[in-house]
């Protein structure tokens, strides 16, 4: 029987009921009219009669969830201005929670694009005194002969090169890694194959350069290319799709770039020049099925004991090994931001979930009679909560949708923000466990902003309501929640503006630079000497004479100059007691020609400035080195010896320069010496500076051509502003910045439209109770004053609160922030101060509204 | 309408409503108005039913398979739909009375075990 066909006969049945109850009474003497009514009395309520019956056939809860739904749509439409504020809010909070939880999910949960990625280990030596993980080739090698506790182990490295196709040179990064490597990754090149064991002068080309450079075109197996110098015949491309996640221990480049060439490692003893304590290596190993990390710790520290004791060397005393899942290598740094940042897209949302809260209340209140109305019709409390419920949950829903699509742009817009900002980032995908996260937030939201209201209104009294006549003044329904709401958002807001707050102050400090620093019209550039013809140190130098020459000469540069990449090492001052071991102090050791400090804008604090030309060995120290040194003694004309050239006499101090962050914005400055570029050892790769008066970036190409027009088949590369090379340095913390700061200022708005609402609809409740106190002669000014009062008083509660949390948990961030404590009192200042400004602005318009009541057209108000 | 005034009626124990249903139509097919009118006849109007109760119960009762529906002519010439007991619903009657009975021997028990005393 259809539904249809039942309704009718209920319906049927029913009337006939009725009917033969209003004979029976008819003959038993009544008037017509109160023969009806006895029967309709003695019948009950029929619509919730019917709505029994119905329940009896089952199935009515989905029906009546459709007929909610169906509803619920309609009142949105009826009520557009309402729907688009309240899908916003939503759609902002569940688009950034998804977004920030894809990262999340991407970067900490998901597991390596590798096979068996969960036995993957990093292996090395942490060496305590230079603060940095290295493996030597030589030990390498014998843990991968002794070492039980793993199936595979290879070895990497990787690094900036020249890779010459067809006789084009260009910068490439290449990696050597040995063979291992394949079983590790479980790449199979595509076309192509991998080394064969022992195959030494063969490359395997990066998918990215094959997919640009060469079209695609797979005819270069078999085609011979030049890596730094050296002819390589190209056996295969590396499969679409292949990542490259491998951390390198000491990153002289960007970790986790792509790689352009890969090539067999040479372990041999043979190419083991420099001794056991120098070739150093990376190191990933896969664990055996049942092997824990702890037992392979052991049996690593066990080999590397004998190691040591058959090779003695200062260099083993001073290192600890380390074994630590690859991926908790790779994203561990990650974890502590990505996490502060969750958390703060999550305020975000509680704070959209309060305000929709309101924005459900304001209506409900505005529907009490409506509610009121069904109730005597016969709607159970049940079906008025669920009514509200199945509002919020088309909310949710179309919220949900809206988030959705602005995931995607925000994931879009994070991964062009900063691919090196975070590891892994570039993986960013929105996968089945992102959409179960974002279908979690909709529907934990719609219970947070739509539980509320339905309570509070289903237990309205229903007498009382239709009582009142026209009159609502029963607006102190939910204004307390209402209130309380709000102080919480605003609460809310204050931890994350505070978060945003002391971020931003981070940075400030960390771009604050000395007078004459100036890297926005500074160029850099790389260059770097490969090939037979500068293996010799005559050769390489007159390369950079010429370079520096031509560019010294070119319209618009006020001076030029290099900087090569540094050794560190312990300090020795000719003449001065040896430090204790390992305690001295440690300095690097930088070579730059004299044209370096004119571009950069370092000051002479002391002594002179060394020249291009010195006839004996001398050096420039910073003021942090003749501090740390030398304390309150005059360091010119002290000696100071530079390792690796031990053979060089010592190099005498004469001067002192002014410290300079040029290379990463969030290090503190460190002990430094300059070493003239014609007494380094050995140049190859090194960095230009070009100061131009002009906007370098356009000047760029023309002072690009003049250093490649030396010699074409050397590259030039990496041309960007100083300021942009500083920037880089530092994208992790301007990706947090960035997206707090996003986060923190929705946070407000939200708060502010908040309160905006609260003080919005008070006025309009007391419409009427104003027209009376003015009527009885309240002044304008008394009657904004009262407003503002009672917004402020929530806006004040809020605020101190938020101080209150934001000093608790402000202190998880300590290691995102740089020179500011978590506690800083000017920045809570400030904040505090910020939102109480913004808040009394939302108060102001409510205010002013009320204090232009009219008294008679209050009043008359319904 | 009622002899008797509220304040004697009994509300229907929950439940019951079926019982009494049925034991209703053992005595014949009867439309929705007719069944209320026999309960409240054959309790002396003790038992007050809110006549529009009956009808969920009925259906109740068609779905569990006890009564089923008929179409008829009522008294005054109109279609309405008779109820009719069932075979199932005969044998269910019976159980019922049975539960009935010895719920309500155990209750008097308890409220009067002189009277049952006595009786032994």
């Amino acid at each position: 029987m259809t539904r249809r066909r039942r309704e009718e006969e209920l319906d049927r049945d029913i009337r006939e009921h009725l009917e033969m109850e209003i004979r029976d009474n008819l003959e038993r003497g009544m008037s017509p009219e109160a023969a009806r009514t006895a029967a309709l009395r003695k019948f009950g309520n029929v619509a919730r009669i019917k709505e029994d019956t119905r329940a009896v056939w089952g199935w009515t809860r989905l029906e009546q969830i459709l007929q909610d739904t169906r509803y619920a749509l309609r009142m949105l439409r009826k009520n557009p201005g309402f729907a688009t504020v309240a899908i916003v809010t939503l759609a902002l909070g569940i688009g950034m929670n998804t977004a920030v939880f894809s990262v999340v999910n991407t970067v900490l949960l998901k597991p390596l694009p590798y096979p068996h990625a969960e036995r993957l280990v990093w292996l090395a030596d942490y060496n305590e005194r230079f603060k940095m993980e290295a493996v030597a080739g030589p030990d390498f090698l014998d843990w991968k002969q002794q070492a039980q506790s793993f199936e595979k182990m290879a070895g990497y490295g990787y690094g900036f090169g020249t890779l010459s196709i067809n006789g084009n040179a260009d910068q490439a990064m290449s990696a050597d890694v040995t063979d291992d490597f394949w079983a590790i990754t479980g790449a199979q090149p595509s076309p192509g194959r991998t080394f064969a064991p022992g195959e030494r002068g063969v490359a395997i080309l990066g998918r990215g350069i094959f997919e640009r450079r060469l079209g695609s075109d797979p005819n270069i197996i078999g085609k011979t290319v030049t890596i730094d110098g050296r002819a390589v015949t190209v056996v295969g491309v590396m499969p679409p799709g292949f990542r490259f996640q491998f951390p390198q221990s000491a990153p002289s480049v960007t970790e986790l770039t792509e790689i352009d060439a890969y090539e067999p490692s040479d372990m041999s003893p043979a190419n083991q020049v420099r001794g056991r304590n120098m070739a150093i290596v990376n190191v990933v190993a896969r664990l055996k099925t049942g092997t824990s990390i702890q037992q392979a710790h052991a049996e690593m520290e066990a080999i590397q004991a004998r190691i040591a004791r058959e090779n003695p060397h200062s260099f083993y005393d001073q290192v600890t090994l380390r074994v630590v899942p690859l991926h908790e290598k790779l994203v561990g740094k990650a974890r502590r931001a990505l996490l502060v940042l969750l958390a703060a897209v999550g305020f975000v949302m509680l704070i959209a979930c309060a305000n929709l809260a309101n924005l459900l209340l304001a209506r409900a209140s505005a529907r009490q009679k409506e509610i009121a109305v069904r109730a005597a019709l016969g709607a159970g409390r049940l079906r008025v909560v669920w009514q509200f419920l199945a509002e919020g949950v088309v909310l949710s829903v179309l919220g949900g949708a809206v988030g959705l699509l602005l995931a995607r742009w925000g994931i879009a817009l994070m991964v062009r923000l900063g691919p090196q900002a975070v590891p892994r980032l570039a993986e960013t995908s929105m996968g089945g466990r992102v959409l179960g996260f974002t279908f979690a937030v909709s529907l934990l939201s719609c219970l947070l902003f739509g539980l509320g209201p339905a309570v509070a209104c289903s237990q309205t009294k229903l007498h009382h309501v239709l009582k009142e006549g026209g009159r609502t003044a029963s607006g102190a329904v939910g204004l307390n929640t209402r209130r309380l709401l709000v102080g919480g958002e605003l609460a809310l807001a204050l931890v994350l503006l505070v978060g945003a707050g002391l971020m931003l102050k981070s940075f400030w400090r960390m771009n604050a630079r000395p007078a004459g620093f100036d890297p926005e019209s500074i160029l850099v550039m790389r260059i770097s000497l490969s090939g037979t013809n500068y293996r010799a140190m005559p050769q390489q130098l007159a390369y950079i004479e010429q370079a520096l020459q031509r560019l010294e000469a070119a319209p618009g540069v006020i001076a030029a100059g290099i900087a090569k990449q540094t050794v560190r090492g312990l300090v020795g001052v000719e003449g001065a007691p040896p430090y204790p071991p390992g305690q001295g102090p440690q300095t690097t050791y930088n070579t730059r020609s004299a044209g370096y400090f004119r571009a950069m804008g370092v000051r002479l604090l002391k002594g002179r400035w060394m020249t291009d030309a010195e006839s004996t060995e001398v050096v420039l120290v910073n003021e942090t080195f003749a501090r740390v040194v030398f304390g309150a003694d005059d360091p010119i004309g002290r000696r100071i010896r530079i390792p690796r050239q031990q053979s060089a006499p010592a190099a005498a101090i004469v001067g002192v320069v002014s410290d300079l962050k040029a290379t990463k914005l969030d290090a503190d400055a460190e002990p430094e010496v300059y070493v003239p570029y014609r007494q380094a050892i050995f140049v190859r790769m090194a960095d230009v500076v070009v100061k131009t008066a002009g906007n370098p970036l356009g000047m760029a190409p023309a002072l690009r051509e003049q250093v490649s027009a030396i010699d074409r088949t050397q590259p030039v590369y990496h041309v960007q502003t100083l300021e942009q090379a500083l920037a880089d340095s530092i994208s992790p913390r301007r990706f947090n910045l960035f997206l707090l700061g996003v986060f923190a200022v929705v946070a407000v708005v939200l708060g502010a439209v908040g309160i905006y609402g609260v003080m919005s609809y008070m006025v309009t409740q007391r419409t009427h109770e104003i027209g009376v106190r003015m009527a009885l002669g309240a002044q304008q000014g008394e009657v904004l004053r009262m407003v503002v009062r009672q917004g402020m008083l929530v806006a004040a509660a809020g605020i101190l609160c938020g101080a209150a949390a934001a000093l608790a948990l402000t202190r998880l961030m300590g290691s995102l922030l740089y020179e500011v404590t978590a506690t800083d009192p000017s920045t809570f200042a400030v904040v505090c101060l910020a939102l109480g400004v913004a808040a009394l602005a939302a108060c102001c318009t409510p205010a002013v509204k009320a204090a232009r009541v009219d008294p008679i057209v209050a009043l008359r108000y319904e | 309408m009622s002899t008797r005034d509220d304040e004697d009626r009994i509300e229907l124990l929950q439940g019951t409503l079926d019982l009494l249903i049925l034991r209703t139509l053992l005595l014949g097919p009867a439309h929705g108005h007719a069944v209320a009118k026999a309960i409240e006849r054959n309790s002396e109007d003790v038992l007050q039913v809110e006549q529009g109760s009956l009808y969920p119960a009925l259906h109740r009762l068609i779905k569990r398979g006890w009564i089923s529906a008929v179409d008829g002519t009522s008294e005054n010439n109109r279609r309405a739909k008779f109820y009719k007991l069932t075979a199932r619903g005969r044998r269910q009657l019976t159980v019922e009375t049975t539960k009935w009975e010895k719920l309500a021997r155990a209750i008097a028990g308890i409220l009067r075990p002189a009277d049952q005393e006595g009786k032994a």
